[in-house]
């Protein structure tokens, strides 16, 4: 009996104390690697559209002038290297600014939230799906639970700030990939273990980016979609 | 201890060694034993088919 409750006091010291002090270790040790990737980390131009049709004017004197058509680009980074750090995310409200790694495998998701590699990355159009510890190695998540729609989630990479506003939150099985389905826009979504010390559930935060360098891109894709469907 | 210092074989020196490694063995075994049992307090946060699979 003193044997095993020794067991049970050491695996919780294992995961609820040890395992932190590892995961904010991982965080720290990440910063020169993120630093370089925010300066040797090349911007491109993936593709541009037009935000207004061109108009074109004729003059009284039978002249005829074409008003400058603006274009919204979007912006791409190169695709990080599995396990590597490519971005911050700070969340206000409950205090959170953490280092991004790209991957979801059992290694990368110790050193801290971790960017699905299938879905696009932060900032760009799609459905960006980032996982993250909710009690152990770090507890990125702990506090994901008391997110309200409207708070903001700022995800920092090369390309710079992208702001994201809490559109739902969701509780679903662990089973539930649908969430992580591409979607009209640029979201985000995060997913964590439900409740606090379980993972039995999944708990899902969906918000949607409301600024940054790819805002103006999804928008007029947007208004192109509805001007298209009606 | 006394117990597993008391039933090793061979002198002082080689015993003392043979616990130093059983101890670091075990608690190697132990390391992973909670890295399992872990799973099944946080995975991460990772969705996948099967329940408890990063």
């Amino acid at each position: 009996m003193v044997t095993v409750g020794a067991l049970l006091v050491a695996f919780l010291a294992y995961q609820l104390v040890f395992t932190n002090v590892l995961g904010e270790r991982s965080q720290k040790a990440a910063e020169p690697a993120l630093q370089q990737r925010y300066a040797t980390a090349e911007i491109e131009v993936a593709d541009t559209i037009p935000v207004a049709p061109p108009t074109t004017t004729t003059m009284p004197e039978g002249t005829t002038t074409t008003t400058q058509v603006v274009e919204a680009a979007r912006y791409t980074e190169p695709a990080p290297d599995a396990g590597t750090p490519f971005g911050e995310i700070a969340i206000p409200s409950i205090g959170l600014d953490k280092v991004l790694f790209e991957g979801v495998d059992v290694a990368t998701l110790k050193k801290g939230p971790g960017h699905m590699p299938w879905t696009p990355l932060p900032g760009q159009p799609g459905n960006a799906v980032v996982s993250g510890h909710r009690t152990t190695y770090g507890a990125p998540f702990f506090d994901l639970d008391k997110l309200k729609n409207g708070d903001q989630i700022i995800v920092t990479t090369a390309l710079g700030k992208s702001v994201y506003e809490i559109r739902r939150t969701i509780i679903v099985a662990p089973t539930d990939v649908w969430v992580t389905q591409e979607m009209q826009g640029a979201w985000l979504t995060l997913t964590t273990c439900n409740p606090k010390y379980s993972a039995r559930e999944r708990l899902i935060v969906q918000a949607a980016l409301i600024e940054g360098p790819n805002y103006l891109y999804v928008e007029t894709e947007r208004q192109r979609g509805l001007q298209g469907a009606s | 201890m006394r117990w597993l210092y008391g039933v090793l074989p061979g002198p002082p020196a080689v015993k003392v060694v043979l616990i130093v490694l059983i101890v670091l063995v075990a608690l190697v075994l132990l390391g992973l034993l909670f890295e399992w049992a872990g799973q099944f307090l946080d995975t991460g946060g990772t969705l996948a088919l099967l329940s408890f699979q990063s």
